[in-house]
């Protein structure tokens, strides 16, 4: 599991040379989330990462909302329903809501 | 790199995990348009109150300072909503993320004779990274430590000299003889540490810190060891010693007193609580 020291460094290294990533944190949970507050993924412009908010729970989405985060430059508090209504469609059930704060890092 | 404003790959944020300096990241990850403050602006904000980077906006910067209090007292990271500064019909809020970064506590064992094997197990159980030192590699080894996240046969002297002590570094002086609890002790005494502890007799401990007053060491700081070692739970084997030493170690952290919950004052009486 990825500390948020670890995470930074590699942050550092990666903007250094040149390459666009950026940070999806968990900033606000209500019901049950997998993970909670302060969660995060550090997401790559190849669509690796590092770190986790939360599996197969609407970690998907937010991955999607990230690499848009990457290509547009805009930080953004993306909502994450994990509801059972959303669920039925992607195959998670989790039960929450949770509030991912996205913020691209590097030049923009 | 333009760095005016405070961003993940700034030096500052880097350094207070490093140094393990409890701090409150805070984080506006919701904002009107226009009012002069950025998604995604932070302000770091340190225990001791003093701050790193700023929203754009003083009064802004106190009222997340004032919140940032109370999430690290309370140890737990929230969003709060404020008002727009400035401005007498806001629309709109300005939400902050307090992210609290609680730094891991590290108890670093200087000695491993009988008594550090338990205390290194009971402090990994506490959640401290664990560190032992000992300049016998008989005694400083995987096997006696095999939970510790570091185990070093070293020289006392050499080792603490260069060893980076932080703010959430509780040490605990357990070595063979005062000899070494005294070289250990030079060497720490004016770095940051969050708590000294020092085994020994009374007239052991008085005949360290004698010759450490002697030597100039400030008394403050050497009155600031907790010497004899651990709460009296009057402990006889090395186990109950190391609890001794842990439970010390714990009430510092958190601040408690070490005095019994059922001798301590309390509002209601006996009788009411009975339910008579």
């Amino acid at each position: 599991m990825a500390s948020l020291g670890e995470m930074l460094e590699e942050a550092k290294r990666r903007t250094e040379s040149g390459e666009r990533l950026a940070m999806a944190t968990i900033v606000r949970t209500r019901g049950s989330t997998p993970r909670s507050v302060g969660a995060r993924m550090l997401v790559f412009e190849d669509g690796l990462f590092m770190g986790t908010v939360g599996g197969g729970c609407g970690e998907s989405d937010v991955l999607h909302a990230t690499m848009d985060a990457i290509e547009n430059g805009k930080p953004t508090l993306l909502l994450v329903d994990l509801t059972a209504d959303e669920a039925e469609e992607s195959g998670d059930v989790c039960g929450g809501v949770m509030d991912v704060f996205i913020e691209p890092l590097g030049t923009r | 790199m333009l760095d005016q404003s405070l961003s993940w790959s700034s030096e500052a944020i880097a350094s207070v995990l490093e140094q393990r300096r409890f701090a409150d990241l805070a984080t506006v990850v919701g904002a009107p348009p226009a009012i002069g403050v950025e998604v995604g602006a932070k302000l770091l904000v340190d225990r001791d109150g003093s701050t790193i980077g700023t929203f754009g906006s003083a009064e802004l910067d106190r009222a997340v300072v004032d919140d940032a209090r109370t999430a690290m007292d309370e140890r737990s990271s929230r969003v709060v909503s404020y008002p727009v500064p400035g401005m007498a019909q806001p629309d709109g809020r300005i939400l902050v993320f307090h992210e609290v970064l609680e730094p891991q506590p590290q108890l670093l064992i200087v000695g491993a004779g009988h008594i550090a094997v338990p205390l290194a197990h009971y402090g990994k159980t506490l959640g401290f990274e664990v560190v032992v030192l000992d300049d016998r590699d008989k005694y400083a080894n995987r096997e006696r430590f095999p939970d510790a996240d570091q185990v070093m046969a070293a020289d006392f002297g050499g080792t603490l000299q260069d060893f980076p002590l932080t703010a959430a570094t509780y040490v605990v002086i357990i070595t063979r003889a005062h000899t070494y609890d005294e070289e250990s002790l030079r060497l720490i005494l004016n770095k940051p540490t969050a708590y000294i502890g020092m085994i020994g007799s009374r007239r052991r401990v008085q005949t360290v810190l004698r010759t450490l007053a002697g030597e100039g060491y400030d008394r403050e700081r050497l009155s600031a060891i907790h010497a004899p070692i651990g709460l009296d739970i009057g402990s006889e084997t090395p186990e109950e010693i190391a609890l001794a030493i842990i439970a010390e170690v714990v009430a510092v952290r958190r601040g408690g007193t070490g005095v019994p919950l059922s001798k301590q004052i309390r509002p209601v009486s006996m009788e009411t609580a009975a339910g008579l």
